[in-house]
């Protein structure tokens, strides 16, 4: 599904380059559920906001089911990350001033989804996450937990091909941490293909393979 | 998806709540500002649109040299409308309009009503066919076909008949011509199709005293009394049939021109041009004004891009609360072009209700405005389609241009930062806020510029020595030769009492339109080579009680009999055109010829000049003569005017004892000649206000944005109160900026504003002279009112608890 060759990302601060991802190179098929692990600083999330087609590398290939991500257009770019990736992030991001329900059906929306049919799939998601009651309330009435559940279900509410998650239980407490882990596994056993960046050696064994990075390069690539 | 912004934008709306309202206030001052004098200069533009064929009708006005000095009319002599029907094929038709000379109102009667009505005119009988009237009673055509037959406005026939069938009725009409009785055949609707002659009143020329003596009067250089009006057929070239003018008047004109010692020639104006551009004398109606329209449609646009720039700078400064969604929106899908268009629909439900609130706000103010403007605008949304258009227009035009800069700012926001966790930077945000800040500085200055130099010039004309002292004097027209004859015996009962002072009488009063002139050259000097003087019929109280300064000889003396045949006075100015000096003036004679006869008279003192007219117009020469046989046109009595409510009511007691057919009327003379700066007046009060409003507005944007400032630095604030920062450096930290903006908006204001108001007092003949000092007071008062704005919320931020602020990063 994805295969990065010699993918380079480097910022500039006056005339000094400073590199945070060198020569990457890796493969990940579909139905996968990879965690990239690495100190901080390491560039993971720079690596997964290049592989979710929010950020773009300096140097490299990307191809994404063989479209060549480093060569298109702005506008077409746009339309894979819209139709294929989904993201979580350790921080929620869900927005203040929309419901519960209304966070959820935001991407349908931006898919031109009937309203029946954006519908069914809420609802359907709320019943399986148990958040029914809870769905006309707004972020801040919400637990930490309950509030990434809600962003998990905006990540897959479109049917993404990938599901991108950049610590998503870094915020959260160890149980509640378990839910959302046990959740993304079951999405993957469903057949989703699924990055995750994470600190913690026991979430990174939910996975199905385990590449840590450092210097920005790839020091050890190793399946479960 | 609409639903869905708008619910966001809602939400955002009220939890807001304080920024949305100031920044929905001034989007709808703003708003209701420009609604209002779009209807005030819809109304304006619409004077005359209305006639039928109106690019083809034109007037024929006059230009006169005399004297190598150039004066134009709006009146021309009498044949010239059917000559040109008869000789030029271009002419489709003619029409005159005759203003009786010498008469100001006539007395209209019916059964036991009557009143004065000044707007009464002598026309041709085609004038129904050639300017286009509403008529609700009877039809144009035929209407006033024969003599003695008149048309009426709707307001005349309420006023006569209430709301009865004015059609077939009978009214007596007289003046000092004499009284006639006339029969209705046409009544027109008052308002609706508003036209630059303000007539109620049009009579057939060929009734009566004044249709024998008018009528057919043939004469081609003098008597240019009559307003000729055009109408061209429609492949006609105006310029070819104005260039035929000259010969026609040296034709029929030319000789006896010569004798007379003057020229004139004749030109063509529009219909269409006349209410706001016609620069001539001599007009039947008020003048709309070209400038006052101009200066209130850019007004109207300037408040109006104030309040817009308020609603950028606010939105954009708001946008920095937004970047998380703006963020999260594009990593679940949105692209910019989407994300731009929900920020414009939020702009337009804004402006949308802004527009509303303007509504209210404009309904509310109306009758305050109409005051001002001095007309009668009305705000019928659900009738007026062209004010819908006008409204949906000023709606769109505010939402696109308030809407986006920030729409396109904010929906530029990269995801990426917010991924990483850090906020909007707004660097490019801040310096474009810092342009539009000084826009409306510059305008808002330029503004108070404007109002200072128009309120100075304003003072100037009030407190100008006129050359005479108007204050006190009550002024009686003596319309109908019944009054006129019986001044002697009013003057001596009105002396009677003890409040009033003097009483004297004049064929004219300043302020009134003097058509009594002549051309007068000094002994041994070319005749035809003369001056042209203004004639006032004065008794002698009438010199002293107007407070006429004389600066040499003497005034006319009831003693001495001779002065009433042989003196003259005359005014310093004229003694200059006659080419004397004061000290050798007294005992010359003034001589003028007239059909052959040369009279003279010895000139016995001389006057300051005084004005006559307006200060938009530079003084004329005058003289004055003693006048025992002329029944004079004016009665003026100097009061006191400590009770003059119960002065002018035994006045009136007096009057009626001796004037039984007519009413009594009465005015002053000081406010009858301030009516002459009416308009700049009105102009100046609406500058006024509406620069309050730009200033307001401004203020309402820039107290947001400061508060804004100091609510992003309020950890700064914090920090440095905790390291010592008094309240005042945390002010003047605040306010730095602002100061700087302000003052390049002054450099920047000024000379705009100089080049205009330059343009503006070039309307008057005597005006001040624009100062630096007064610039300077402007940019003053701009400067404090926005340093009072921002040193507000530099205070308040200053008074926070350092602590909090510090915690609550
Ligand atoms: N916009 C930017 N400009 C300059 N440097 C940046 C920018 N974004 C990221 N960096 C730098 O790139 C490096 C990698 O950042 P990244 O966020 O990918 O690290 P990370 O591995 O996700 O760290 P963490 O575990 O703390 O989340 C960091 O040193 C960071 O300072
Ligand atoms: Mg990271």
């Amino acid at each position: 599904m994805i295969t990065l060759s010699k993918i380079a990302r480097y910022y500039t601060s006056g005339l000094q380059k400073s590199w945070v991802l060198r020569d990457m190179t890796l493969d990940v098929q579909q139905g996968e559920f990879l965690t990239i692990m690495g100190p901080s600083g390491a560039g993971k999330s720079t690596l997964l906001n290049i592989i979710g087609m929010l950020d773009q590398a300096n140097q490299g290939e990307y191809l994404f089911f063989d479209e060549p991500v480093h060569k298109l257009k702005e506008k077409k770019r746009h339309e894979l990350h819209k139709h294929y990736m989904g993201f979580i992030f350790q921080a929620y991001h869900l927005i203040d001033e929309l419901t519960v329900y209304e966070n959820i059906e935001t991407p349908l929306l931006y898919r031109k989804i009937k309203k029946e049919e954006r519908q069914s799939r809420i609802a359907d998601l709320l019943d399986r996450f148990n958040m029914v009651a809870k769905k006309n309330l707004f972020p801040h009435q919400l637990s930490g937990g309950q509030q990434q559940l809600v962003g998990i279900a905006r990540a897959i509410v479109s049917n993404p091909k990938l599901l991108l998650a950049d610590e998503p239980t870094g915020n959260l407490h160890t149980s509640q941490g378990k839910v959302i882990m046990d959740l993304l596994k079951s999405l993957h056993t469903e057949g989703m293909s699924i990055i995750q960046v994470t600190h913690s050696e026991k979430n990174a064994g939910y996975g199905t393979r385990i590449i840590e990075i450092e210097d920005g390069f790839i020091r050890k690539d190793m399946p479960l | 998806m609409i639903t869905n912004y708008l619910k966001i934008a809602l939400r955002n709306l009220i939890k807001l709540k304080g920024f949305t309202a100031l920044n929905i206030l001034g989007l709808s001052i703003g708003i209701a500002a420009s609604i209002l004098i779009i209807q005030f200069l819809r109304t304006e533009l619409k004077v005359d649109k209305h006639h039928v064929d109106l690019a083809n009708l034109y007037r024929v006005n006059t230009a006169f040299t005399v004297g190598g000095k150039e004066t134009q009319t709006a009146t021309s002599p009498s044949p010239l409308a059917w000559t040109m029907v008869n000789d030029f094929p271009e002419v489709y038709q003619s029409t005159r309009l005759l203003k009786p000379p010498g008469v100001n109102q006539f007395l209209i009667k019916f059964e036991e009503k009557s009143f004065f009505e000044s707007k009464t005119y002598f026309v041709d009988s085609t004038f129904f066919e050639v300017m286009t009237y509403d008529f609700v009673e009877s039809s144009p055509a035929g209407a006033i076909k024969e003599p003695f037959q008149v048309v009426i406005s709707s307001l005349i026939a309420n006023k006569l008949f209430g709301g009865q069938a004015a059609l077939g009725k009978s009214i007596e009409i007289s003046s000092q011509w004499g009284a006639d009785q006339y029969e209705i055949t046409g009544v027109y609707e008052s308002s609706g199709l508003p036209s630059h002659i303000d007539g109620e009143i049009y009579i057939n020329m060929r009734s009566g005293a004044i249709g024998r003596t008018f009528y057919d009067l043939d004469e081609w250089a003098g008597n240019n009394l009559y307003l000729t009006y055009l109408k061209l057929h429609p492949q006609a070239d105006p310029s070819g049939l104005e260039s035929k003018f000259p010969d026609l008047v040296e034709a029929k004109a030319g000789e006896r021109m010569r004798t007379l010692g003057f020229s004139k020639s004749h030109f063509l104006e529009p219909v269409k041009d006349i209410y706001l551009k016609s620069k001539v004398s001599y007009q039947v109606g008020p003048q709309g004004n070209q400038s006052m329209v101009n200066i209130l449609g850019i007004i109207a646009l300037f408040v109006l891009i104030i309040a817009c720039i308020n609603f950028m700078n606010l939105a954009t400064a708001k946008a920095t609360l937004r970047t998380k969604e703006v963020a999260v929106r594009k990593v679940v899908g949105a692209s910019r072009k989407i994300l731009s268009g929900q920020f414009m629909i939020e702009t337009i439900l804004y402006s949308f209700i802004a527009l509303i609130c303007s509504f209210l706000i404009a309904y509310l103010v109306l009758p305050w405005f109409n005051h001002l403007a001095g007309r009668t605008i009305q705000l019928d949304i659900f009738h007026d389609k062209s004010l819908l258009l006008w409204t949906v227009a000023i709606l769109f035009f505010t939402a696109i241009l308030a809407g986006s800069y920030p729409s396109l700012y904010l929906s530029s926001f990269s995801p990426l930062n917010i991924l990483r966790g850090s906020a909007g930077k707004g660097i490019t945000a801040k310096k474009i806020r810092k342009i539009l800040v000084i826009t409306q500085f510059i305008i808002s200055i330029g503004l108070i510029q404007g109002i200072l130099i128009i309120q100075n010039q304003l003072e100037f004309v009030r407190s100008k020595n006129l050359g005479f002292n108007s204050e006190e004097k009550v002024v009686i027209p003596l319309n109908t030769p019944e009054s006129a004859i019986k001044y002697q015996v009013l003057k001596n009962d009105l002396l009677a009492d003890p409040n009033i002072l003097f009483v004297g009488g004049s064929s004219t009063v300043p302020g009134q339109v003097n058509l009594n002139d002549g051309l007068y050259y000094g002994e041994g000097q070319d005749p035809s080579n003369n001056v042209h003087a203004n004639i006032n019929w004065v008794d002698p109280d009438y010199l002293t009680l107007m407070g006429f300064n004389l600066d040499e000889g003497r005034f006319f003396s009831q003693d001495r009999i001779a002065d009433t045949v042989s003196s003259t006075i005359i005014t310093e100015k004229m003694v200059a055109s006659l080419g004397y000096s004061l000290d050798d003036v007294i005992g010359k004679n003034l001589y003028w010829t007239w059909d052959g006869i040369t009279r003279k008279r010895k000139i016995i003192g001389v006057v300051d000049d005084f004005h006559a007219n307006s200060l938009h117009k530079e003084v004329g020469n005058q003289i004055f003569f003693w006048s025992t046989t002329e029944n004079p046109g004016y009665l003026v009595a100097s009061v006191e005017t400590g009770e003059i409510n119960n002065l002018i009511g035994k006045m009136e007691t007096t009057w009626q004892k001796h004037v039984l057919s007519d009413p009594f009327e009465f005015y002053f003379l000081d406010d009858r000649l301030q009516s002459a700066y009416e308009t700049d007046q009105r102009m100046g009060s609406l500058i006024f206000a509406f620069t309050l409003l730009a200033i307001f507005i401004s203020c309402l944007g820039l107290f947001g944005l400061a508060a804004f400032a100091a609510e992003t630095r309020r950890r700064e604030i914090g920090i440095r109160k905790v390291l010592g920062a008094s309240v005042s450096g945390i002010v003047s930290l605040l306010s730095k900026e602002y100061l700087f903006l302000v003052i390049l908006a002054i450099l920047i204001a000024t000379p705009l504003a100089w080049y205009f108001m330059t343009k503006w007092l070039s309307n008057f003949h005597y005006h001040i002279e624009l100062s630096v000092f007064t610039f300077i007071v402007a940019g003053f008062v701009g400067l404090l009112i926005a340093l009072i704005t921002v040193g507000f919320q530099g205070l308040r931020a200053a008074g926070s608890h350092p602590v909090e602020a510090i915690k609550s990063e």
